[in-house]
């Protein structure tokens, strides 16, 4: 089974390093999508199955926060699984984020490890053995 | 130099070797002299929270382009580096740094909304005044970096 994923993020690298590292995993990748920030990302969760999302939070017109929030008022949306992937490391602003549902918060920078793990162990592929 | 320079030091170092695998040395006065054939970059960011300011990166045309090349995987000299990707990775290490920094100055209750980053060319004089105020400032593969953080308020580093 091959899943969808879509990385939003205002830095074309973040992005690039987050596609790169589940490309070279060995996770089955059916479609890659990018979003520049929250509302990017919400025109393509409207229009594309989506299996998991890695979000930001600091980003123009609209930030990671509010776009989870969004998701969660959404019917369709509400239950695709979000990792946030941010600089910041307040555990105020953890416990904020994982309260409005996120599946898991991520530091940057990251490691390739810490992306495939989580991606793996979200996606339930590690108890698969897939 | 800040009250805040030491918490500056410690995140640079850390986030410019986890994030791009690269390492600041010691520098003297002279590194910072502005040469006429180097173009200059500055890129800033702002938080707003509990604790509010600036912090700011000044380097090297050059440092943006091999930070790129690092993270990315590829070589300096690679179009992908050299385009577009050596501003933003530049934009994403000062993003890196100041949202570590909130946290190593302030505390790990401490909340801040980081602005997006923002990068551009400086003349002479801005570099001069970049290097005049910086809080820390180190080479890095041979290329100058000096970083100044301003806080507002009175909230002071623990």
């Amino acid at each position: 089974m091959a899943y969808n994923f879509l990385i939003v993020d205002d830095s074309i690298t973040t992005r690039t390093i987050i596609k790169k590292i589940l490309q070279l995993s060995s996770i089955e990748i059916g479609e890659l999508h990018e979003a520049a920030d929250g509302e990017e990302a919400l025109e393509v969760l409207q229009n594309k199955w989506i299996d998991l999302v890695f979000a930001d939070i600091n980003m123009p017109r609209m930030n990671g926060v509010e776009m989870v929030q969004r998701m969660r008022e959404d019917g369709m949306l509400k239950s695709i699984p979000v990792v946030i992937v941010s600089s910041e490391g307040s555990e105020t602003r953890i416990e904020e984020m994982m309260a409005k549902g996120i599946k898991a918060y991520l530091r940057k920078p990251f490691t390739p490890e810490n992306i495939k793990e989580l991606a793996e162990s979200i996606l339930n592929l590690d108890k698969r053995g897939e | 130099m800040s009250d805040y320079a030491s918490a500056l030091e410690k995140v640079f170092h850390e986030i410019l070797s986890k994030y791009a695998m690269m390492f600041g040395e010691p520098a003297g006065e002279a590194d910072f002299v502005y040469k006429p054939e180097n173009v200059y970059v500055r890129s800033d960011v702002g938080f707003k929270g509990q604790y509010s300011g600036t912090m700011s990166v000044a380097s090297t045309k050059g440092f943006c382009f091999v930070l790129a090349a690092n993270v990315l995987g590829t070589e300096p000299e690679q179009e992908c580096a050299k385009t577009g990707s050596g501003c933003d990775a530049m934009k994403e290490f000062i993003n890196l740094t100041c949202g570590h920094f909130v946290t190593e100055a302030f505390g790990k209750q401490a909340t801040a909304d980081l602005t997006p980053p923002d990068a551009f060319i400086i003349g002479s004089n801005e570099w001069e005044e970049a290097v005049k105020s910086a809080d820390v400032k180190f080479m890095v593969e041979g290329m100058p970096v000096a970083v100044s953080v301003n806080v507002e308020g009175t909230g002071r580093a623990k």
